[in-house]
């Protein structure tokens, strides 16, 4: 296992992945942030839409009567966006009161530029996601054909164990190494952002329509990260599998880039649901999910499409087997 | 017992069908030499026989089918076409990475006299010391077999005499060698049995001389005994030609120290042996067959 993750790093083509690819990210993201000037913008109004400023607990009791009013004086009404912002307002209201927060304590998921550490985060997960995904199909597509083109392929299969164990392993080291460089990046940053951003935003809160959910900073990391793992995990298993059947890395990370913008090209034309499939699968995974459909309201059936998304990859890992088994090794 | 069966292996790249082989084996501690015409499939063969081509047929090792369980190859040392080695690690590292049992590194890295650059990072070797770490590393690693496919590439003459002793070396130690080399004669003095692949076929041609016979050169004391020599072994079917005072015969299994000893009128000054060398044995056989 040692040496198999010393072989993993000792790649050419991974190194030099590694040390432009995270970097230019992070120096990206922190040229990005840096150019923000809060200073002339009114902090208060970026807070949740259609909350009014309040100063006291007593104001924002009488925020929540009129809110509650305001739900009372409409019955039988026709459910509408608008009456989506009405019960929204109300939760929000209860839920301020109800742990006796400060206006600037909750904020909803955005990946605007907000002067708070839940979006700062945000915006990084969101552009870090594309270097992972840089990542999973640069590594997926030439870690196993670099075998092959360095013609080591001609030693690894002949050491006696079965080509789909050894094709194996080589993926679960890869694997576990990706996903340890990512989640030891984004635990770098939600430190980061704890120390540059921390505006005393409490938590995050998701409305499904019906009922309100917070998630407090480290929650909010947690599935972030998690996010990230899942993205990692679905992507690079899919590019590598396809590259163990195709044999040959530039012909996988051609199609893979292909078949990406040709999709994201035509997304106009594509149900929610494939947007939404596509978003998880380039675009960090399922935290997606997390983005307004509408008025104020997160649609958590969403988490359902991780299903197909998950296995495709698997689907791809099994028919690759016959391919792996029937594979010249020689050249 | 034999290491290696093989046993209707047919292979085939597209159309092309490459190799026809009905029946085939190898016993334990010899030296076989595959030899034919570029493209024949020498290459094919070994690499079906090492599991890294897939094919048609049968191949156990040790009584194991390679196809079902892999495990065998455990056991046999490959070196096919160019060397390939980790470039970040040593030539020592390298192969206590691909072989299980490295307890005659030191004795075989002696006598191919690659100690040292053993300890030297393989992205500093030359093409030859690379070839000379791959060929211990096969050796290492084939307790077994060892299966070669044109390892004097990029060696000097002395390096390739050391291989030959390191394969003579090996046979002792239990070891089948396989080996193809366009360089015949260079391999004459280690390989028991030779192989001639043609048409997807494969023919044991034991030892040239027992496939093409022997020539000898007879040296005799005069004009007048050569002419009397050359005439009794005419007389017994035998070719011969006289050249002054020497006798050129071709023997087809005859012992020419029995035939000499007949030759009582006519004493033999001097026996020569200029029987075929492979590389002749070869052309010969091409033509023949």
């Amino acid at each position: 296992m040692k040496n198999e993750f010393k072989i993993f790093f000792s790649k050419k083509f991974i190194l030099i992945s590694l040390v432009i690819l995270i970097p230019v990210a992070l120096l990206s993201w922190y040229s990005s942030m840096k150019v923000s000037d809060y200073s002339n913008q009114d902090v208060y109004a970026h807070f949740i839409e259609d909350i009014s400023l309040y100063d006291s607990q007593e104001e924002l009791n009488d925020l929540y009567q009129q809110a509650v009013k305001g739900e009372l004086q409409i019955p039988g009404m026709v459910i509408t966006q608008d009456s989506n912002k009405v019960a929204f307002k109300k939760l929000v209201y209860e839920f301020l009161l109800k742990h006796e927060l400060p206006y600037d304590s909750l904020v909803t998921y955005s990946s605007q530029l907000k002067y708070n550490q839940f979006y700062y985060l945000t915006a990084f997960f969101s552009s870090f996601s594309l270097i992972i995904f840089l990542l999973c199909v640069f590594i997926g597509s030439f870690y196993h054909t670099s075998d092959m083109m360095s013609k080591m392929s001609k030693l690894i299969y002949t050491s006696g164990e079965k080509r789909t164990k050894i094709i194996d392993r080589k993926y679960f080291i890869s694997l576990i190494s990706i996903i340890g460089i990512v989640v030891a990046v984004d635990l770098i940053m939600s430190l980061f952002a704890l120390t540059v951003s921390n505006t005393g935003a409490v938590y995050l809160v998701l409305f499904d329509g019906n009922n309100l959910f917070s998630l407090n900073y480290f929650q909010f990391v947690l599935i972030m990260l998690t996010s990230h793992i899942f993205f990692v995990f679905t992507l690079y298993t899919f590019v590598y599998y396809v590259s163990a059947i195709i044999k040959n890395g530039i012909i996988t990370i051609c199609s893979m880039m292909s078949i990406i913008i040709l999709l994201t090209y035509f997304s106009d034309n594509l149900s929610y649901s494939t947007r939404m499939l596509l978003a998880m699968t380039t675009q960090g995974g399922f935290y997606n999910f997390f983005g307004i459909n509408g008025g104020n309201v997160t649609d958590f059936s969403d988490l359902f499409l991780m299903i197909p998304v998950m296995l495709i990859p698997i689907a791809i890992t099994l028919i690759s087997r016959p391919f792996i088994k029937r594979a010249d090794y020689s050249r | 017992m034999n290491v290696i069966e093989i046993t209707n292996l047919k292979k085939s790249y597209g159309r092309n069908s490459v190799l026809d082989i009905p029946q085939m084996s190898f016993e334990k501690g010899i030296c076989v030499g595959i030899f034919g015409a570029n493209g024949c499939g020498k290459s094919t063969l070994i690499k079906c026989i090492s599991g890294l081509l897939p094919f048609d047929g049968e191949i156990l090792i040790d009584g194991i089918d390679i196809k079902k369980n892999p495990s065998p190859l455990s056991k046999v040392g490959v070196l096919i076409e160019d060397a390939a080695l980790f470039n970040y690690m040593t030539g020592r590292e390298n192969i206590k990475y691909f072989c299980k049992d490295i307890s005659n590194l030191e004795e075989y890295a002696d006598i191919l006299d690659v100690k040292d650059i053993l300890d030297i990072k393989a992205r500093k070797y030359s093409l030859g010391m690379k070839q000379k770490i791959a060929i211990l590393l096969a050796c290492v690693k084939g307790s077994n077999a060892i299966l070669l496919d044109e390892p004097f590439n990029g060696l000097d003459v002395i390096s390739v005499e050391k291989t030959i002793r390191l394969l003579q070396k090996c046979k002792q130690n239990g070891a089948t060698a396989l080996l193809t080399s366009h360089q015949l004669d260079v391999s004459e003095n280690v390989i028991d049995t030779y192989y001639l692949l043609k048409d997807k076929k494969i023919f044991n041609c034991a030892t040239p001389q027992k496939e093409l016979g022997s020539k000898y050169l007879l040296e005799l004391f005069d004009d007048e005994q050569a002419r009397k020599v050359c005439e009794i072994l005419k007389q017994k079917g035998i070719k011969c030609e006289i050249d002054g005072y020497k006798v050129k015969t071709e023997l087809n299994g005859e012992n020419i120290y029995e035939l000499v000893a007949e030759l009582k009128d006519c004493p033999v000054k001097k026996i020569e042996d200029i029987s075929y060398s492979v590389k002749e044995a070869y052309l010969n056989m091409e033509a023949k067959k």
